[in-house]
């Protein structure tokens, strides 16, 4: 510590009952050059107010006084003031008593008959509570920087802490949420489940009613028929004109009804019957079909033109009924200029097949295109063209049927293409088909 | 009228209009036989097993069997008829509205001459007659 420091700054407290041995002490110092301030005090009580009004530097203190002792302002200092340096100059002691003051907490002892060496412990004594304080304040920093930094890491934690039961939470509320969507899909997945059975069942009920009915009208109807045919032979004398007239047309109205329940009858048939798949050679198919067509393909100077045509699982009756409808179909609405039908297939590549069956007939708008799959429904009334409207209905239940699709393209007077697209394979699209009981053919 | 000679045919179908349409068919078509008529199996039965041992009556020369019959059905006595020594001899053509495959193979095996589904007009009664009437009844007349 430079000497400066202490310079002018230094107070001394020196208890000492004998004033001139306090004055010996001061010119020791003073002559060892350190400039100080001194106060001397001879009392307990003097010794206690030093440290309010005079705040010392360093305590010289005398072992023995008359009304008070060292080792008892000791005792005070290190409670009042602990830094402050505490240095005894006394008369002779034991080494003992000299061992134990030390122990105590005394920096050092001077004898008084030694002074010389009171300068160099003053120094020592000053220096050591320098670099003691110094060290304090270090330490004390460090605590403070620890104590801070202790505090940011509590912080943090709670921080974190907070964040992470936040996180806990959204994270049970998403469960929660996910839970109960789930339960939700589950309650509507049971619901739609129990919907679709019953529609299969509703389904299967409509298909066996179709069949029952169109299978059972047709005892009646062939009554109608046949005793309409019987007065017609036999007891047309008996009308005139206008009753024949009113036969002709419950005969003709009785035969409508006969393709119609024969159409019905088919249709349902489509629908009820089990898969009997093989592969089926669609080009022999198409022959098949239009051989069916010949005399009126040849009267009417028909084309059929047939592309590539692949071999696809499939029933091979149904395919022909198909093919035959389609051409009759086309035959029916071909238009002035001759008929020109052309089929031709592709494959995706993901195992379907589309075939395409072009004509060069009168066509339709484009947006009847749904409409012609439905059962009963026409779009030229049965004067302009007969048929009951069950053809393309049969077609298409073919082609779901076998897990496939049709569908037809169209523009009046341009001619018609219709697209059936159907798998290769049956065992891939079977599973995802209920298989039907089979139709009691009565 | 009823001699010797005198053919007859036997129609079993519960359907009487079938029945009067059949008959009036078989006259049109020039038919001489004497065509009787029974509603179903039991029926016909007792009508053959009654006329097996009479001396009066005969049996038919030609029996037209309907296969769907309350009671006892044509396929059922189509079999008990071919299984009694009897009456196998006696023709059967089957007059049904049924044009299933399997229907047809069944009764073919079982010993029926003819498969015949049921007409829907007059005229096509009348031929059916006519053929049937060529086919059974006049033959063994000459």
């Amino acid at each position: 510590m430079p000497d400066d420091q202490l310079n002018g700054r230094l107070k001394v407290l020196i208890l000492e009952d004998i004033s001139t041995d306090a004055e010996l002490v001061e010119n020791e110092l003073r002559s060892a050059g350190i400039e100080f301030e001194a106060r001397r005090v001879d009392s307990e009580e003097s010794f206690l107010k030093a440290f309010e009004d005079f705040s010392p530097g360093i305590i010289l203190s005398d072992y023995s006084l008359p009304s008070f002792d060292g080792e008892s302002a000791l005792m005070l200092a290190a409670g009042i003031a602990p830094n402050v340096p505490f240095i005894f100059v006394t008369g002779a002691l034991g080494e003992d008593r000299a061992v134990d003051l030390l122990k105590s907490g005394a920096t050092d002892l001077v004898l008084k008959d030694r002074l010389s060496r009171l300068a160099l412990c003053v120094r020592r004594a000053l220096k050591e509570a320098e670099e003691k304080k110094l060290r304090q304040r270090a330490e004390d920093e460090l605590l403070r920087a620890h104590a801070g930094l202790e505090r940011k890491v509590e912080e943090r934690t709670k921080d974190l802490r907070l964040t992470m039961q936040a996180l806990r939470l959204s994270e049970e509320e998403l469960r929660k949420s996910h839970d109960e969507l789930e339960l939700r899909v589950q309650e509507r997945t049971a619901e739609l489940s129990a919907s679709i059975a019953r529609l299969e069942i509703l389904n299967q009920e409509l298909q066996e009613f179709a069949f029952v009915a169109s299978h059972d009208l047709q005892e009646p109807l062939r009554k109608i028929q046949t005793f309409c045919d019987l007065a017609q032979m036999r007891c047309s004398s008996a009308l005139d004109s206008v009753g024949r007239g009113y036969l002709d047309r419950v005969i003709d109205a009785a035969s409508r009804m006969r393709h119609l329940l024969d159409d019905l009858l088919q249709f349902s048939r489509v629908a009820g019957r089990l898969e009997r798949f093989k592969t089926v050679d669609l080009g022999k198919i198409i022959g098949e079909a239009a051989d069916i067509f010949e005399e009126k393909i040849k009267e009417a100077g028909v084309s059929i033109e047939t592309g590539d045509l692949p071999g696809i699982e499939a029933d091979e009756s149904q395919m022909l009924q198909l093919f035959q409808n389609l051409i009759g179909n086309a035959l029916k609405y071909r238009s002035s200029q001759s008929l020109r039908i052309r089929i031709s297939a592709k494959q995706d590549g993901r195992g379907y097949c589309e075939i395409f069956f072009e004509d060069n007939g009168i066509g339709f708008e484009q947006q009847y295109a749904e409409r012609i799959f439905k059962p009963f429904q026409r779009l030229h009334s049965h004067t302009e063209y007969e048929g009951v409207g069950m053809g393309l209905a049969i077609c298409r239940k073919i082609a779901e049927r076998h897990g496939g699709i049709i569908r037809a393209e169209s523009e009046p007077g341009k001619g018609s293409v219709f697209i059936i697209r159907l798998p290769v394979m049956q065992n891939k699209v079977k599973a995802a088909r209920n298989s039907p009981p089979e139709m009691l053919e009565r | 009228m009823a001699g010797e000679d005198q053919k007859a045919v036997l129609m079993a179908d519960d359907d009487s209009d079938d029945c009067m349409l059949a008959a009036e068919a078989f006259v049109v078509s020039g038919g001489k036989a004497v065509f009787d008529c029974v509603a179903d199996g039991n029926e016909l039965m007792l009508y053959l097993l009654e006329r097996t041992n009479s001396d009066s009556k005969g049996l038919p020369d030609l029996i037209l069997l309907d296969l769907n019959m309350p009671r006892k059905d044509g396929r059922e006595v189509l079999l008990e008829i071919k299984s009694l020594p009897a009456l196998r001899h006696i023709p059967i053509v089957i007059l049904s509205t049924s044009k299933e495959k399997a229907d047809i193979d069944l009764t073919a095996e079982a010993g029926a001459k003819s498969f015949i589904t049921k007409p829907s007009s007059f005229g096509e009664w009348v031929e059916i007659m006519r053929v049937l009437g060529k086919e059974w009844l006049t033959k063994r007349a000459e």
